[in-house]
């Protein structure tokens, strides 16, 4: 039981820290944002209560003292000043870790105190006194308004903020006082109940000028309004806040302050479901052959039939559209532990950063966003470590002492494209070169024929790293091959740009749709082949005679870039030919436009490519499989292994 | 005169100030079978409102009043409900027109 407490209160108290970590973010840019401040507020008060759960007493301090700083800016309006940001900032981030504590430990770790003590979370005397006195206002407050609210018509509750319990004194009509006359003044009213108060005589023996009467009332204005149509008899009235109490604590853990509906579902059941879209595919594409037979024995049914087959691929395309859709996730998700990170990293390293996030609002399949975040965490420790120079460094070459880090994410077509740029002090073509050579990776003259592009691609290569040092954060050997590995995992590929002094650029293209691949049906030779649609740049129709020899083999000149033409047939093993009009497929290799000469374009077709296994492990040219509606099998190949 | 006898029914109309609970207890302590009917009433003060809720009475008719009629009212039919649930015996039997709510 307490296990289940502690996973729900990991997913959401990070769900709370990522919007907090939004909410300050955009302060950071603008300190007074009302609604910023709202919100940051919000997720830190609901954080508060969730922590108090567990025995995390240093985090509920912190938290308080922040939300304190949140409650001040937002009721007075003034905005909140940089060191207040940063201070926000700082117990957003140390909750985090807290955060991180308990799932590792189950407890935070000795130290926790003085940790928030330095965040201006206070020590145990002064918690406790600002622990105590809501509390026991809070019980005598709960049952007169739980009764309240239970009595009440739901449609009263509604919008209701405050609630109050108005005692007039038994003297008050000698006064001239008239309570009703005094309640019929609060504002926006919504529910009125009267009570018979304590002492409340038998109607034999009525008084009709004393009072007993007590008033409960909800109103939808604000406490200050409420208060003000009581301000005569300022002592004789309890109010209570309606929104915080009523609401129980489950749904505020869950909802965060997000007012849309969510629902959270296990990844398999999704996987599952993508499964069955893709044999749905297959199914529906089984249907042309059997239309095709039916053609010669009776018209009107292969008419039919396709009909048919036409309605099904438009639902399933429906259905596929439905099943992606659900699997889209912002990939806000899994970058937004990204910035605390490098903070962090930043910080232990003595450097200033400061990454900024753009576009994460862009949704790609779950499989795709979770899969960036491990490179993108190492392309950062990266541009950290090597890339931002100590500021010393920077200052000397007039660069601003805070490195700016770039993530945005974007969509291309059927990729999504995520580049990661910093401003610091690029990598050098030559000194790659030398490492190059060096470790004995190429010979000399090999590294002087490579162009400063393909220079730097040899980052990727195996075991490549010119860290002189080996810091504490790149001491695990961690270098660019992984990254490269990651992104061929999701299909994708890495590329580099740089300029000495000014900074790199990092670019991750992966499919967006992993559930089924666009294919481009090709045929080469006698045989049919299927190429994947994101690796391939532009097909072209040219003329024969455009097709040229350079060297020992062929190029083109397309979009006035010469490109190299190969046949595919014969890199199949299979003869090439040539035809009259030449069709070629345009892709990229080694970081340059090849163009493949094919022998005919088949359709485009959505397909689930399965991974090569069997006897076809062993071939290298073939990325996988998938099957034709007509029964056959379409190899998917691996440009970029048949061209290299 | 804002408080009316008018057969078996209590007609409250106008505005009702404190001067009011006194001849209205008086009446209504008379023939505890009365009605009270505030149809035309105006704003009742409390301390008429409070002679009401301690009758137990049944109240008929629709206050032209806003204040009144959204909330006293609702108030005072909702109250004399969880007085008459409360008193239970002696007090109830006394109300004619509590058994039929």
């Amino acid at each position: 039981m307490m296990d289940e407490l502690l996973a729900q209160f990991l997913i959401e108290g990070r769900d709370l820290i990522a919007e907090a970590e939004g909410h300050l973010g955009l302060l950071a840019g603008s300190g007074n944002d009302p609604a910023a401040i709202d919100g940051a507020f919000r997720a830190v008060h609901t954080l508060k209560g969730s922590v108090a759960i567990f025995d995390m007493a240093p985090a509920e301090r912190v938290l308080h003292a922040a939300e304190d700083l949140l409650d001040t800016a937002r009721k007075s309006g003034a905005g909140l000043s940089s060191p207040a940001i940063a201070q926000l900032v700082a117990a957003v981030d140390q909750t985090a870790r807290w955060i991180d504590e308990m799932e590792a430990h189950g407890a935070l770790l000795p130290g926790a105190a003085e940790i928030a003590a330095g965040l201006g979370g206070g020590g145990a005397a002064a918690a406790a006194e600002v622990v105590a006195e809501p509390e026991a206002e809070a019980e005598a407050e709960a049952s007169w308004l739980g009764e309240l609210l239970a009595r009440v018509a739901a449609d009263a509750r509604d919008g209701a903020q405050v609630a109050f319990r108005y005692t007039p004194d038994p003297d008050c009509f000698f006064r001239g006082d008239d309570p009703l006359a005094i309640v019929e003044a609060v504002p926006e009213l919504a529910a009125l109940t009267l009570l018979r108060g304590e002492g409340w005589p038998d109607f034999a023996d009525w008084d009709p000028f004393r009072c007993h009467l007590v008033i409960e009332g909800l109103s939808r204005a604000g406490i200050d309004a409420v208060r003000g149509a009581f301000r005569l008899v300022p002592d004789q009235v309890a109010f209570a806040s309606v929104e915080a109490e009523a609401v129980p604590q489950s749904e505020t853990l869950g909802e965060a302050g997000a007012a849309s509906r969510v629902l959270r579902v296990e990844a398999g059941r999704l996987d599952r479901l993508a499964d069955g879209v893709g044999e749905l595919l297959v199914a529906a594409n089984s249907l042309t052959p059997l239309a095709e037979r039916a053609e010669a024995l009776d018209p009107a049914l292969a008419a039919g039939i396709r009909a048919a087959q036409a309605e099904v691929e438009r639902v399933v395309g429906e259905v596929h559209r439905s099943v992606s859709a659900v699997r889209q996730v912002p990939l806000a998700a899994s970058l937004r532990r990204l910035p605390r990170m490098a903070r962090e990293i930043a910080g232990g390293l003595g450097k200033a950063i400061r990454l900024e996030l753009r576009g994460e609002t862009i949704e790609a399949d779950k499989e795709v966003a979770d899969g960036l975040f491990e490179p993108l965490l190492h392309l950062l420790r990266n541009a950290i470590d090597h890339g931002i120079e100590p500021p010393e460094l920077r200052a000397a070459a007039g660069k601003p002492a805070e490195g700016v880090l770039a993530l945005t994410v974007a969509r291309q077509g059927a990729s999504l494209v995520v580049t990661l740029r910093d401003d610091g002090r690029g990598i050098d073509p030559h000194a790659i070169r030398a490492a190059a050579v060096g470790k004995g990776m190429l010979g000399p003259q090999e590294a002087a024929q490579l162009d400063d592009a393909a220079a730097l691609r040899l980052i990727f290569a195996a075991g490549f790293s010119t860290a002189a040092a080996v810091t504490d954060v790149s001491g695990r050997g961690v270098g660019m091959d992984v990254v490269q590995a990651a992104a061929e995992r999701m299909r994708g590929r890495i590329e580099v740009e740089s300029q000495v002094g000014a900074g790199t650029s990092f670019r991750l293209v992966v499919p967006l749709d992993a559930i089924t691949t666009r294919l481009l049906v090709v045929q080469a030779g006698a045989d049919r082949y299927g190429v994947r649609l994101d690796q391939i740049a532009e097909t072209a129709r040219v003329a024969s005679d455009r097709l040229v020899p350079l060297g020992l083999g062929t190029a083109c000149v397309l979009r006035d870039r010469t490109v190299p033409v190969l046949s595919l047939a014969a890199l199949l093993g299979g003869e090439a030919r040539r035809q009259a009009v030449a069709r070629l497929l345009v892709t990229q290799a080694a970081g340059a436009p090849l163009a493949l000469e094919v022998d005919g374009f088949g359709g485009r077709i959505d397909a689930v490519v399965r991974a090569k296994s069997g006897i076809l492990a062993g071939v290298r040219h073939v990325a996988g499989t998938t099957l034709l509606g007509d029964g056959g099998v379409l190899l998917v190949l691996d440009l970029p292994e048949l061209i290299g | 005169m804002s408080v009316r006898l008018d057969g078996t029914t209590v007609h409250l109309e106008g505005d009702c100030p404190v001067e009011d609970a006194e001849p209205l207890l008086a009446l209504l302590l008379a023939d505890p079978a009365r009605a009270v009917s505030v149809e035309g009433a105006g704003r009742l003060h409390g301390a008429v409102v409070q002679v009401l809720l301690a009758a137990g009475v049944r109240v008929s008719g629709s206050s032209a009043h806003p204040f009144q009629r959204a909330h006293v009212l609702t108030a005072l039919v909702a109250g004399n409900e969880a007085g008459s649930r409360e008193a239970g015996g002696s007090d109830a039997a006394d109300r004619p027109g509590n058994s039929e709510r």
